[in-house]
């Protein structure tokens, strides 16, 4: 069976950045391991929108105007409902066609390659098909715990298929741990939650993922948008040369980090290049990608490094405002 | 309070507002966007579906100041300050009122080139409802591309 390829991709971060230097003026220090500003979504902006930019971005680099695709997996968190599928608003944004599976997975950042992984075995299940994988999120919590500090929002969406493509997706391999206090938001809540019982949860997943010996070592870079350290840690247990460095200017996007640390990794991959997308968040999942250059055209327009150096920086009132934590009449909507 | 729009209405319209899908008609071959139910060139009912690529350039604008936006848009208005709407004019010959996103002052000027993306446009009876709104096309020096949507 033929190895399924990502044909293209596209990244989408929203136009707003909050500066680290806004938690230490409102609060008097940034809580968040080593970001320099995040990237949050406007009043108007939520991770639907956001993943049909990246959507839309992926499909036009494939040229083919309205893409046919036969299956839409969306990795997210924090849809707008519980209930009635955001991903059937993405879908109608992309396409008029009616015969498209559309799967949701949730639960934690792994949800993203989730998504990738799932996306990939549709394909290979069904050969000459199209699947559009769509990690996109925008994690929030209360704006007084210092977790909240490091949450932004952003998306990466995957066209697989057959055929030539920029890379193709190589072995994976997932481990599922109980977590207890870490990152955790109960059924009807729009925050996350986080005990900071300061465990050890995240670089157990990792261990037991390279304990595991399913994926292979050697990898050029590991796309996971973590923080630095952890994610140099996590290079070092994994056997890849280096992370990313996606974390400072984007901050933590739930599902969607290691989907945008994927697409920046491949921005800059020559063919041949090995990658290593990893995920973590009550426990881990790890994806082979190898770069393999393809067609002119697939990386067309903004590169991830072009958006994570653009955007507009605001102060923190603002961040609040158009985060809807200020309004009593939708402040507590998603 | 906000002013009531129908469900039905804009489930109705969500290719037309998701997607900028047109109706062309079948016999002159005038588009209609948003559709309609005869031809505003000959009167007749027959159309054909086409997508519009949602390109084009600021016909006109203005600003909402605060305390002026219609009712469904109150919040938003009190959150974010002034709101920027006008008329865009599609490639495809269409013009169509819509918002603006992602906009600074500099942005907004007749014949300016801008781009359709899906935003929220607004919260009611606790469905959010998604259009198109318009942001400026700007000029990306790293790489020489346009960065639209």
């Amino acid at each position: 069976m033929s190895a399924v390829s990502i044909l293209a991709y596209g990244a989408a971060l929203p136009r707003l950045r909050l500066p680290a230097s806004e938690y230490r003026n409102a609060w008097g220090g940034c809580a968040a391991s080593g970001p320099t500003q995040k990237a949050f979504c406007a009043y108007d902006e939520d991770p639907v929108t956001l993943a049909v930019a990246a959507a839309r971005l992926a499909c036009d680099r494939l040229g083919a105007g309205e893409l046919a695709f036969d299956a839409l997996y969306v990795g997210a968190t924090t849809l707008p409902y519980e209930e009635k599928p955001s991903s059937a608003s993405i879908v109608t944004a992309l396409t008029g066609r009616r015969g498209v599976r559309v799967v949701e997975l949730r639960g934690s950042p792994q949800a993203g390659l989730q998504a990738l992984v799932a996306a990939a075995e549709f394909c290979k299940a069904n050969p000459g098909r199209i699947a559009l994988a769509i990690a996109a999120d925008a994690p929030s919590a209360p704006p007084d715990m210092p977790y909240e500090h490091a949450l932004g929002a952003a998306a990466a969406a995957f066209v697989l298929g057959s055929g030539p493509g920029v890379a193709t997706l190589g072995a994976d391999a997932a481990c599922s741990l109980e977590t207890f206090g870490s990152r955790f938001r109960r059924l009807g809540a729009t925050g996350i939650a986080d005990l900071e019982l300061r465990t050890q949860e995240d670089a157990d997943a990792v261990a037991a993922l390279a304990g595991m010996e399913a994926l292979p070592r050697g990898a050029d870079v590991l796309a996971c948008g973590l923080p630095p350290r952890a994610g140099a840690a996590a290079a070092k247990r994994l056997g890849a040369a280096r992370a990313d460095a996606v974390w400072p200017r984007l901050g933590d996007a739930g599902t969607a980090s290691a989907a945008v640390a994927l697409a920046d990794a491949l921005d800059g991959a020559a063919p041949g290049q090995r990658l290593l997308a990893l995920a973590v968040g009550a426990g881990a999942i790890g994806v082979e990608v190898t770069a393999t250059g393809g067609p002119e055209g697939r990386r067309a327009g903004p590169s991830v490094a072009d958006l994570l150096g653009g955007g507009t920086p605001v102060d923190y009132v603002a961040y609040l405002r158009h985060r809807r934590v200020l309004s009593s009449r939708l402040g507590d909507t998603a | 309070m906000s002013a009531y729009f129908s469900l039905p209405m804009y489930a109705a319209s969500s290719g037309q507002r998701l997607r900028l899908i047109a109706g062309r008609c079948r016999s002159c071959g005038r588009l209609a966007y948003p559709q309609r139910a005869a031809c505003t060139g000959c009167g007749r009912r027959a159309f054909d579906e086409v997508g519009l690529s949602g390109r084009g350039t600021i016909f006109t604008y203005t600003i909402i100041a605060r305390g002026g936006a219609p009712a469904e848009f109150d919040d938003q208005q009190t959150m974010t300050g002034r709101i920027a709407c006008g008329i865009v004019e599609l490639e495809e010959g269409p013009r169509v009122i819509a918002q603006f996103a992602d906009w600074e002052d500099a942005d907004l000027a007749i014949g300016k080139p801008v781009a359709a993306v899906v935003r929220r446009l607004f919260d009611q009876e606790g469905i959010v409802r998604y259009g198109a709104k318009f942001v400026p096309v700007r000029f990306t020096p790293a790489r020489g591309q346009e960065e639209g949507r």
